[in-house]
């Protein structure tokens, strides 16, 4: 089996990958393409992961395979066909578990002339794909599923990756965003259809550069319904924020306090839309 | 080949010469054996914060955080343990782990673990366990089995967890299980009282007592996840309470030979030095009195087992010597915990009956929640 091993550099963090699945190195060939590719041999590494088919008689039968970082391994095995969204998974897992340097928000975030809208939602209310969609806009792609507040410089800072795309959201990207590059369909997830979105080359370049909190938005999709911005209470706002984060309790007092600056510097609202173009205008109009 | 860690445990101040590399494997070392947190409260006691690169710091200050956390948690729990048995005018004991957060102990610091040890005397183990039972705590599912194995011939009686905070209790009556031959009388030891106003005032064991229970559980145990964890924290009460009292490794040694586990104390002494570099002041004299006189055969094998168990468990230091060590170690756990004419039958169920009847209960709960179909 042919094992290959890479480094990722991802805004504040560096992996390092090996995999001997030939769909992961062919997915992140294909995803990651406009990352730097400058040696980390020299550096600090933050996560050393892998995914691997294990060398058992699984490796013929029914391949599954385990992700690890370091050695542990906290998920149970997936299907060989989803090897590749485990990586991503795992990914994310790494970050929300051990960089409590930065709030962290499971919530899209997209900036724009130094703004950064942070848009933390459930999944399924058409977070990411309105994320997606805005990234092949006018805005600067931060992350679609992790927004970084730093707890020093109340910055938000970019966690720039492959988009995670569910269902129904991967045509419409696939319609949406021209010459648009997919990773391959892993089918029968436990979120149903995945695939990741190459993210647009202008965000990778300056996945390094942290920007300021504009607004706070809570996006739904709403079939046919005209796009409406709603304002929002700082409460409201702060309780979903409390349960749309991944480190709060670990932050403890910092993370109250952390939200607190977070709220004082931005205003937070609802959004329901169903078209890309209604939803760009609103949001432009909340951060300006 | 010299361990990052180890390197580092023994003296701290030997990071100045660190390559950014060398950063790395110590917090990739750090985190199999559980000690990014200690390693972020020594690098602060050292006065090394600021020479430590960002890129690792973040690392030990990210576990640091989570320790400080469950410090919070702890004297919480211990707060409302405290409740329960004032009601019922009834005494406890912390120990281990909660213990050096009541006591604030330099090894508690940036230290996680996952349950809350308290001793209680035999008779009012069931009126403490219906207290917890009654406010939020409930019993972890054990079959009939471990039940009696744990009710009738261990120290401690199976986990009670609660509810919603979902933290872990385990209730003890003595140290060791009364089936091990060295099991001491619970009744010798001597206790402290520590006032936290967060609390009130809370027993803890004495702290020569509160070593030698340290030293006795680590050294016989079967498993050894946490064992370097476990071995730094003796090393670092050692210095702490040598630092307050000079007599206090004398007392230790008078303390240990009164409670019948002299040779626990021993292996402790010889494994804090021989892998920490502990140099805990004890004369030779001392540890004559409490050398077990291991026959020069097994004391070789006990360093080949102890002396690779207590290396992180990681790619960058683990051989060949790590498993069969771990091998050897749990079936010397098991030997010292119950005499053979027990522990045969006890691993013959385990083996067969066990994994039949978990079987069987999995499968009638498969049936009980199968959806109903016309």
């Amino acid at each position: 089996m042919a094992r290959n091993e890479f480094e990722l550099r991802v805004g504040p963090f560096s992996f390092f990958v090996d995999t001997n699945c030939q769909i992961v190195s062919d997915n992140v060939k294909a995803t990651y393409g406009d990352f730097e590719t400058t040696s980390l041999q020299e550096e600090f590494i933050d996560f050393y992961i892998s995914v691997n088919r294990p060398r058992t008689i699984r490796r013929w039968y029914k391949p599954k395979v385990n992700f690890y970082f370091d050695g542990f391994s906290p998920f149970k095995p997936l299907p060989e066909a989803q090897a590749y969204a485990m990586l991503e998974w795992g990914m994310n897992w790494c970050i929300a578990n051990h960089a409590h340097q930065f709030l962290i928000l499971h919530a899209a975030a997209i900036e724009r002339k130094d703004k950064v809208i942070i848009m933390p939602a459930p999944p399924g209310s058409g977070k990411s794909t309105l994320c997606a969609a805005m990234a092949f806009t006018d805005w600067r792609l931060f992350s679609d599923e992790l927004a970084l507040f730093s707890i020093t410089d109340h910055q938000v800072y970019p966690c720039t990756r492959p988009i995670n795309l569910k269902n129904d959201s991967i045509n419409i990207l696939r319609d949406y965003v021209k010459d648009a590059v997919f990773s391959d369909t892993a089918e029968d997830t436990q979120k149903g259809t995945v695939a990741l979105l190459k993210p647009p080359l202008a965000s990778v370049e300056t996945m390094h550069v942290p920007a300021h909190p504009g607004a706070i938005i809570f996006p739904q999709y709403k079939k046919g319904s005209p796009a409406e911005l709603i304002p929002m209470t700082q409460l409201e706002a702060f309780s979903q924020i409390i349960e749309n984060c991944f480190n709060y309790h670990t932050l403890g007092l910092t993370g109250f306090r952390a939200i607190e600056a977070l709220l004082n510097k931005t205003s937070c609202y609802s959004l329901s839309y169903s078209q890309f173009e209604e939803a760009n205008e609103l949001l432009t109009k909340a951060v300006s | 080949m010299d361990i990052t860690l180890l390197e580092f445990l023994r003296n701290p101040q030997s990071t100045s010469d660190f390559s950014i590399k060398d950063w790395e494997t110590l917090v990739r070392q750090g985190r199999a054996a559980n000690l990014l947190g200690r390693i972020n409260y020594l690098l602060d006691k050292e006065n090394l914060v600021q020479q430590t690169p960002q890129k690792a710091l973040r690392h030990f200050q990210a576990a640091a955080m989570s320790g400080a956390r469950q410090r919070e948690h702890t004297l919480r729990e211990v707060a409302e343990i405290y409740q329960i048995a004032a009601k019922k005018e009834l005494c406890f004991t912390v120990l281990k782990g909660a213990a050096y957060v009541i006591m604030d102990l330099s090894c508690s610091h940036g230290r996680t673990f996952s349950d809350i040890d308290i001793l209680v005397a035999r008779p009012d183990v069931s009126s403490i366990e219906f207290g917890l039972l009654i406010n939020g705590w409930t019993r972890v599912f054990v079959d009939d089995y471990d039940q009696r194995y744990y009710r009738e011939w261990m120290h401690e009686i199976p986990p009670l967890r609660h509810k919603d905070r979902q933290t872990v209790i385990d209730l003890h009556h003595n140290i060791l299980p009364p089936t091990n031959k060295d099991s001491p009388r619970p009744d010798k030891f001597c206790h402290q009282t520590v006032h936290r106003p967060e609390v009130g005032d809370i027993q803890v064991l004495a702290s020569e007592d509160a070593l030698i229970h340290s030293a006795t559980h680590l050294f016989s145990e079967s498993e050894y996840h946490n064992g370097l964890r476990d071995l730094s924290d003796i090393d670092l009460l050692l210095k702490h309470f040598s630092a307050q009292t000079p007599a206090f490794t004398s007392q230790l040694i008078t303390r240990a030979l009164t409670l019948g586990l002299a040779k626990y104390l021993y292996l402790a002494l010889r494994y804090t030095r021989l892998v920490l570099h502990n140099q805990s002041g004890i004369t030779s004299q001392q540890e004559h009195q409490i050398n077990p006189n291991f026959s020069p055969l097994y004391l070789k094998l006990l360093d080949f087992c102890f002396l690779n168990i207590f290396l992180p468990d990681h790619s960058t230091s683990r051989s060949w010597r790590l498993p069969l060590a771990k091998f050897i170690l749990h079936i010397r756990g098991h030997l010292i915990r119950m005499p053979l004419k027990m522990l045969i039958p006890h691993l013959l169920h385990k083996a067969f009956i066990t994994p039949f009847h978990e079987w069987k209960r999995q499968r009638q709960l498969a049936t009980e929640q199968k959806p109903i179909t016309r």
